[in-house]
């Protein structure tokens, strides 16, 4: 201020829309401004030289003259930027309340600055100066708004302008006031004015370029015309407003907006929102690609790829998310547009746009179709593995047993222990409860159980006499049974059982139980040709050692009685020798001949018999009454010597068969009584009926073992030790062929100690030709 | 036909009689024909039983010639109760036996000598000899 000239500092004073008081040290008035006159309702020139405390109210006026000055003073010295409240006296006798500040100038005088108070603002209107009042309203209004305001004529020059017009436009108020807008070159504060003044209203938003600096501001602009009462436009007014702030937040939005929409059809995932109603109101391009409809042809519309089975899953989830609940990788599947399933992995949020207000969901979505087959794939093929290992392990653990069974039943020639053996093997991994059973002479017999006694017992023997007789295995779940064959021979059945918390059994394992049926079955064949190979050579053995007792039997008596007679001969003794002896030793020799001749003759039998030479010279007419009395009276001085008598009762009976091989069968039967005849009676009965003829031969000797009788018919068979009874044991295997070859029979009736009765049943005519 | 004289069998044979043990009729002839003959006395028996029989109601033999196998009392059986009886048990048994294997089954019943069928007339009489000494002829 000091630097400027007078007037300019006068005018600047004036201009200064804060109502300013400036005080002489003697505390009158020296000078105020246009807004002091205003706001104190003072003409100016009254004012100027009345002492301040003539506008004061009463209570101030107390510290009149100096006491005042000072008081303001002081004011100075302590808090100059403070302002402090008091009151003064309008020129009505109102009193307004304002906040004061005052500062020091020079030579002692004081310049106060009065801002009225805002809430002293609506008290009683001033009655004198109303206008007064009002302008001074408007002009606070004005000079406040934060709006950039200005006024101007009908030629386009501004008037008034306010402080945030001045801040707006970047410049100062003395170049603006006065300055013709329609001058300028901003071509829109042209437009507008020019508009305004043509009494139109006007609207301008963009970019206002400073005249001075450059600087570019974002603003809108408003004008409006003012008309005179006779409908002239006087001028105009504009509003300008500096919109940079919310212009950035715009851009901010519009970028953020961008980015999002961005990153929504960017997205690589499935992005869909849908509205509480369930209709879609977002639906990107991952989206379109993923299910196959468009975003064109959904939104608005209801979701329309909800699996129908899973719709009320989706609803029920669909209002948790409505209510507030936020889902996470949940799995589900939709359909796509083509009907296919698309497996999908979904996160879903409640929207909300304005606070408290659900506007739908947004979910993001992940098709998980790939993922979920590839899964399927590497769960079936790990499945897979599993069941080939499992496989494997199981096909080892037969392997294995079968191997283990196979040796054990190869170990031994005893098979009813390798049986057992065998069957143990299977137990506990491969079944849990075992049996075998053999086919002995037609009849199934229990070999082995495990556990013993069975607790299935009964499954086990109506199944296995099933399993022997169809030669085909059984199969439960539980209960497996397989025939013990060899050549197609079922020598019996091996059964299994499993635990009911085992598994069943398979195919697989019907084949490995027939593999050790068969493998037993070979083994036990294998044994039982092995037993009955031994039996058969322990039997020739014994047999050439009987024959050839037999043999030196009958050489020892000839060899001897003819060294005897020889030796007697030789000392020329012969001839006074006793005739008697001479003539035994003679007759030993002829018997022991014919003996000879007999054994060497049943030993070209057996053997006739064996190559199938041996043959029947039947004729008509035999009586086995008469060959049977024959044979007896034969065999007299044998019999007398074993002290058994014959009693024969016989009918004659005659038939077309071979005489010779009758008295053959006689002679043996009847030997045979009086080897094992014990010195008893020997009865013969000989019957006839009008088909057959009979012989029985009856002894009351030893008798014979019940489990003999089955086999003294046998060749080199005999039912007891050859250490008593000598013989070729022969005869009655001779005897039975022959008979046989007449198709006849001969059996034995016995009790052992009671004797034996050896019955011959012929046809009386033997049809066949003879032979066997 | 020359004697061998031996201490052992002087020792034992004192009624210089043979028994013959044989369930073949003819085989008990022949040899009983022959010893008789030769001076000797013959004890017949058909089996083991009348062996047994014969040696405890007669007078002791100087030797026993036993066939094995025979019907009710079989030379092993026969051989087995002699052997138990003290009376019995020191007349010398010689096994007569068709049988292959005769030394073997005369071992198992403490017979140390044989004679396999067919039998010679010069070995019957060589070991009669020996254990009965010689006799004259009839």
């Amino acid at each position: 201020v000091a630097d400027l000239d007078p007037a300019s500092a006068i005018e600047l004073l004036e201009s200064i829309v804060i109502p300013t008081v400036a005080l002489d040290p003697t505390g009158r008035v020296r000078w105020s401004n246009a807004a002091a006159e205003r706001l104190l309702a003072w003409p100016r020139d009254l004012l100027v030289g009345q002492p301040l405390e003539a506008v004061l109210p009463a209570r101030f006026r107390a510290k009149s003259g100096a006491p005042l000055y000072a008081y303001l003073l002081s004011h100075t010295r302590h808090s100059p930027e403070r302002s402090f409240r008091m009151s003064y006296l309008r020129r009505d006798g109102v009193e307004i309340e304002v906040d004061c500040n005052v500062s020091l100038v020079a030579q002692k005088s004081l310049a106060l600055s009065l801002m009225r108070r805002p809430d002293s603002f609506g008290d009683a209107p001033l009655d004198t100066s109303g206008t007064v009042e009002s302008e001074q309203r408007y002009r606070l209004v004005f000079d406040h708004a934060p709006l950039a305001l200005w006024h101007f004529d009908a030629r386009g020059v501004i008037t008034a302008c306010n402080d945030q017009f001045v801040r707006v436009i970047g410049s100062n108020k003395r170049a603006l006031i006065g300055l013709n807008q329609l001058t300028l070159q901003d071509s829109f504060v042209v437009d507008c004015v020019k508009g305004a003044l043509a009494g139109k209203r006007m609207h301008f938003e963009g970019d206002y370029r400073s005249a001075t600096g450059g600087k570019v501001t974002p603003v809108r602009a408003d004008f409006a015309f003012i008309r005179a009462e006779d409908g002239t436009i006087t001028g105009g007014v504009g509003i300008l407003e500096d919109i940079t702030e919310r212009k950035q937040a715009e851009d901010a939005l519009r970028e953020t907006n961008a980015i999002l929409q961005a990153v929504f059809e960017a997205s690589p995932l499935p992005i869909v929102s849908v509205s509480p109603e369930a209709k879609v109101r977002l639906w990107n391009r991952a989206a379109e690609q993923v299910f196959g409809y468009r975003a064109a042809e959904l939104l608005g519309k209801k979701i329309p790829n909800i699996p129908p089975e899973r719709s009320e899953e989706f609803f029920a989830r669909f209002a948790r998310v409505l209510a507030g609940q936020v889902l996470l990788n949940l799995e589900t599947y939709y359909l796509h547009k083509d009907g296919s399933v698309v497996d999908v992995s979904l996160s879903s949020a409640p929207l909300s746009l304005r606070e408290g207000e659900v506007a739908g969901t947004i979910t993001v979505l992940a098709d998980i179709t790939e993922r979920k087959r590839a899964q399927a794939e590497r769960t079936a093929l790990l499945e897979k593995e599993r069941a080939a290992r499992q496989a494997a392990e199981e096909a080892q653990l037969r392997l294995e047993l079968l191997a283990q069974a196979s040796a054990a039943i190869a170990s031994s020639l005893d098979y009813d222990d390798t049986l057992q053996r065998a069957a143990r093997m299977a137990m506990p991994r491969f079944a849990q409860r075992t049996a075998v059973f053999l086919l002995d002479e037609g009849k199934l017999r229990l070999v082995a159980a495990h556990p013993d006694p069975l607790p299935r017992k009964e499954a086990a023997q109506t199944i296995a006499p099933g399993v022997v007789s169809s030669g085909q295995p059984f199969v439960g779940e539980l209960s497996l049974c397989v025939p013990l064959v060899v050549l197609g021979r079922t020598l019996g059945a091996l059964w299994l059982g499993r635990n009911e918390t085992e598994p069943t059994f398979t195919s697989a394992d019907v084949r490995l139980a027939e593999e050790i049926g068969h493998r037993a079955g070979v083994a036990i064949d294998n044994a039982r040709l092995f037993r009955r190979t031994e039996q058969a050579l322990r039997a020739r053995d014994e047999f050439l050692s009987i024959a050839s007792h037999e043999l030196r039997t009958p050489v020892t008596s000839l060899r001897l009685s003819v060294q005897n007679l020889e030796a007697m001969a030789a000392e020329g003794s012969l001839a006074t020798a006793p005739p008697a002896l001479v003539a035994r030793g003679l007759a030993t020799v002829v018997r022991q001949t014919q003996h000879l001749g007999r054994l060497i003759e049943e030993l070209l039998d057996v053997s006739r018999i064996q190559a199938g030479r041996f043959e029947l010279a039947l004729s008509d007419g035999v009586d086995l009454g008469h060959l049977a009395r024959a044979t007896a009276v034969r065999l007299e001085r044998e019999l007398a010597l074993a002290g058994c008598p014959v009693r024969v009762d016989a009918e004659p009976t005659s038939g077309r068969w071979d005489s010779a091989r009758l008295d053959q069968v006689v002679t043996n039967l009847l030997t045979n009584a009086m080897k094992f005849g014990a010195g008893r009676p020997i009865d013969i009965i000989v019957r006839t009926s009008a088909g057959a003829a009979s012989l029985a031969v009856s002894d009351h000797g030893i008798g014979i073992e019940p489990d003999a009788v089955e086999r003294i018919f046998d060749r080199f068979e005999r039912g007891v030790s050859a250490q008593h009874y000598g013989g070729l044991g022969l005869g009655l295997y001779i005897a039975r062929q022959i008979v046989e070859a007449h198709h006849g029979t001969i059996a034995v009736h016995s009790q052992l100690g009671q004797g034996a009765t050896f019955t011959v049943t012929l046809p009386r005519d033997t049809l066949g030709k003879g032979g066997a | 036909v020359s004697a061998s004289e031996s201490g052992e069998s002087r020792a034992v044979s004192q009624s210089a009689c043979v028994l013959v043990v044989d369930d073949d009729a003819d085989i008990r002839d022949s040899i009983g024909d022959i010893l008789e003959l030769r001076g000797y006395q013959v004890a017949r028996a058909a089996n083991g039983r009348e062996a047994l029989d014969r040696l405890r109601h007669g007078p002791l033999p100087c030797l026993i010639l036993l066939d094995l196998m025979m019907p009710v009392l079989n030379g092993w059986e026969f051989r087995a109760q002699q052997a138990s009886d003290q009376a019995l048990a020191s007349v010398p048994v010689v096994i007569i036996s068709g049988d292959g294997s005769t030394d073997q089954k005369a071992a198992s019943i403490g017979v140390s000598e044989y004679l396999r069928k067919p039998l010679e007339l010069s070995a019957i009489l060589d070991v009669v000899r020996r254990h009965c000494g010689s006799r004259n002829r009839r």
